[in-house]
C-alpha cells in the first residue's frame, strides 16, 4: 500500500508522472495553458484520492487516468473549437508525403483514439496501462490502439 | 517509406515540441497540491481506524468462527443521491455500469431497463481495479492497472470471493457459462499459451497455441471462451489483419480445426458467438478507409464452426461486430465509418434473414454486450465529442427490434 501523508510524499509518488500528465493533456487540449491547468487540476483531484492508489507500480497509469478524464471535462466545457485545417503544401518529396498523411489522418481520429495511440507509441505505455488509462482491459486497449492504426491509413504496417 | 509507429510517433513528437512542458512544472504542481485544501488530517483518520478496529474486533468476539466462512461486508463509501437498489436478486441477469456519484458502486438493470441492484464494492478492494460483469452479471472481474496479469474475483454482492495471477498475461475473458475464463499468455519467446481460469482464479493451462516467429506483427486472441460447447476460438492477426484461426478443445487442448485466412482475401475483423458454434469473417472493405487499395474479402460471411460452411453472406463493407446470446442475431457496422466512429449500425437476425434494427448517428458506438441465451444487445452510445459525462448513453435492443433507452448518462462495465 502506497501513503502520502504530506506533498513532499506525493511529489515522490507522483512527481516523476508530472511531465507525462502535461504531454497526455497536450496531445487532448492541444493548448498549452488548458493543459497546464488541466493538469493542475488532475494534481490537486489525486492528492485528495491518494488513498486510492494502491501501488506505487501503478501510479503512473492512475495518475494519467486522473488526467485523461479531467481533459475530457475540459474538452465538454468548451464552448467553442478549433477547426485544425491541415496546411496546404504541394509536391512534396514522398517520405515527407506519407508523413502529412498520418498527421492528417491523426487529426481526424476520434480523442479516444488519439489518446490511445499518444500513450502507447509516444509514452510507450504497455497495453495494460493503456488500458488503466483509458479504463478497459488490456484486450480492450490493443483493440483501441489496433482499431486507430487501421483507421489511420490500412496499407501500412505495425509494430507493436 | 518509415514504419506506422515512427510516424505516429513524429506526429506527435512535432506536436510537442512546439509547448515543453516548463522547466518548473514540478514546483508548480508542488505549490498547487500544498495549497489544496488538506485532507483528513492522519489524526483523524487514526481515530477512525482505531474506532473500526475496535468495533471488529467487537463483532469478531461476539462472531466467533462463525465469521470465518462470510463473505466480507463491502464498505460503504456513501449513500447515492441517485438511489439504492438493493442487492442483487439472485439468477436475473442484469447490466451493470457505474454508480455516476457513488465509486465504486455498481448500478444493475436488468433486460426490461428496470434498475435493479447496487453492488457495494469496498474501494479499498477495488481501487486501481478495472471491474468488468461477467455476461450474466452475476460475478465480477477486476484487472489491476499497470503490468502484469493480475486479477480479482467478486461474487454477485461484491464481496471478493477470489485472486490470482499469471505471469505473461495479456488477455482474459469471461467463459459463456459466466462463472469460468480463459486467459493468454504471450513469453518472451512469444509462445502463446491458452488457459482457463476458475473463478476463484486457479489457472489451469489448456494448450500451446503458437510460437511467433514475428515479435511484434501479430498477436493472438481467445475471441470466444464456450464452456458450454468445451472449446475455445483463438485468432491471430498480423499487422492490423486476421490471418490464422484455431478451434480448441478446452477439456485436452485438442486442436479441433485450424485454418489459415488466405492474405489475398483479406479480413478486417473476426468474431466467434458466445458458445463458439459461429464465427464471422467480415471482410477489410468493412473497415477501410477510401484510399484503400489492399485486395479484400470479396464478402462478409457467417461460418458454422462443427462444418466451416458459410450460412450467410453480407456484403463486403458490413462488419460483424457481434452474436446475440443465443446465437440469433448479429450485431453489424453497415459501411466504414468516414470519421472513425461506428455510427451506421444494424441489427439482423440472420436466421430469417431480414434487419430488426438500424441506427444511422448521430452517436457512437462505444461498447456492446449480449443477453445471454437472448437475442437482445446493450449498446453503450457515445457522442463523439465526448459532450456527456459519463459518457455511455445505454440502450436496449430487444429481439423484436424494439427499443428500451435507460435515462441519463454512465460509464458501462461490460
Amino acid at each position: 500500500m502506497s501513503r502520502a501523508d504530506t506533498p513532499a510524499d506525493f511529489d515522490l509518488l507522483i512527481g516523476p508522472h508530472l511531465e507525462a500528465g502535461y504531454r497526455t493533456a497536450l496531445a487532448v487540449l492541444h493548448d498549452r495553458d488548458e493543459a497546464e491547468d488541466a493538469l493542475q487540476e488532475a494534481a490537486v483531484k489525486a492528492w485528495r484520492r491518494i488513498g486510492q492508489l494502491r501501488q506505487a507500480a501503478s501510479a503512473r497509469a492512475w495518475f494519467l487516468a486522473i488526467v485523461a478524464n479531467q481533459c475530457r471535462s475540459v474538452r465538454r466545457g468548451r464552448w467553442w473549437s478549433v477547426l485544425r485545417l491541415p496546411d496546404v503544401r504541394t509536391e512534396l518529396p514522398e517520405a515527407e508525403r506519407d508523413s502529412v498523411d498520418v498527421e492528417r489522418a491523426m487529426r481526424r481520429l476520434p480523442d479516444a483514439d488519439r489518446l490511445a495511440l499518444f500513450l502507447h507509441f509516444y509514452l510507450d505505455l504497455p497495453l495494460e496501462e493503456v488500458g488503466a488509462v483509458l479504463g478497459v482491459s488490456a484486450a480492450g486497449a490493443r483493440t483501441r490502439v489496433y482499431g486507430a492504426v487501421k483507421k489511420l491509413r490500412p496499407g501500412l504496417e505495425m509494430d507493436s | 517509406m518509415k514504419d506506422l509507429r515512427s510516424e505516429i510517433r513524429s506526429a506527435f513528437e512535432k506536436e510537442q515540441a512546439e509547448n515543453p512542458p516548463s522547466p518548473e512544472l514540478r514546483r508548480t504542481m508542488a505549490q498547487a497540491v500544498a495549497a489544496a485544501p488538506a485532507r483528513d488530517g492522519r489524526l483523524q483518520w487514526l481515530a477512525v481506524a482505531a474506532a473500526l478496529l475496535l468495533g471488529l474486533a467487537v463483532v469478531a468476539g461476539l462472531m466467533s468462527t462463525r465469521l470465518v466462512n462470510r463473505a466480507s461486508v463491502p464498505a460503504k463509501p456513501h449513500p447515492s443521491p441517485i438511489a439504492d437498489y438493493g442487492p442483487p436478486p439472485p439468477g436475473v441477469p442484469l447490466i451493470y455500469v457505474d454508480d455516476p456519484v457513488s465509486h465504486p458502486w455498481l448500478i444493475g438493470f436488468d433486460w426490461s431497463g428496470k434498475p435493479r441492484a447496487t453492488v457495494k464494492f469496498d474501494p479499498q478492494q477495488v481501487g486501481g481495479l478495472t471491474v468488468t460483469m461477467a455476461p450474466d452479471g452475476q460475478q465480477f472481474l477486476g484487472v489491476q492497472g499497470g503490468k502484469g496479469g493480475h486479477w480479482q474475483f467478486f461474487g454477485r454482492l461484491g464481496q471478493l470471493v477470489g485472486s490470482g495471477s499469471m505471469t505473461n498475461a495479456y488477455q482474459i475473458r469471461w467463459a459463456d457459462d459466466g462463472t469460468h475464463l480463459c486467459a493468454m499468455t504471450s513469453d518472451n519467446q512469444s509462445l502463446y499459451f491458452l488457459w482457463t481460469l476458475d473463478s476463484k482464479g486457479s489457472p489451469r493451462p489448456v494448450a500451446e497455441v503458437a510460437r511467433d516467429s514475428t515479435v511484434g506483427q501479430s498477436s493472438l486472441d481467445v475471441i470466444s471462451c464456450s464452456f458450454t460447447n468445451n472449446l475455445a476460438i483463438v485468432v491471430r492477426t498480423t499487422v492490423a489483419w486476421p490471418s490464422e484461426i484455431w478451434v480448441i478443445r478446452l477439456s485436452d487442448g485438442v486442436v479441433l480445426s485450424h485454418h489459415i485466412y488466405d492474405p489475398s482475401q483479406q479480413l478486417g475483423s473476426v468474431v466467434a458467438s458466445p458458445d463458439g458454434a459461429y464465427v464471422a469473417e467480415s471482410s477489410s472493405a468493412s473497415v477501410a478507409t477510401p484510399n484503400f487499395t489492399n485486395p479484400h474479402a470479396p464478402s462478409t460471411v457467417l461460418r458454422r464452426v462443427a462444418d466451416w460452411k458459410v450460412v450467410l453472406t453480407l456484403p463486403a463493407q458490413a462488419q460483424v461486430l457481434g452474436f446475440s446470446g443465443d446465437d440469433t442475431h448479429v450485431l453489424i457496422s453497415k459501411q466504414p465509418s468516414e470519421s472513425g466512429g461506428l455510427v451506421h449500425l444494424e441489427i439482423i437476425d440472420w436466421t430469417v434473414p431480414h434487419g430488426v434494427w438500424n441506427y444511422d448517428g448521430p452517436e457512437a458506438l462505444d461498447r456492446f454486450t449480449a443477453r445471454p441465451g437472448g437475442g437482445d444487445f446493450a449498446l453503450a452510445l457515445i457522442d463523439p465529442s465526448l459532450r456527456a459525462s459519463p459518457p455511455d448513453r445505454v440502450l436496449l435492443v430487444h429481439a423484436d427490434g424494439t427499443t428500451t433507452d435507460i435515462p441519463g448518462h454512465y460509464e458501462a462495465a461490460w
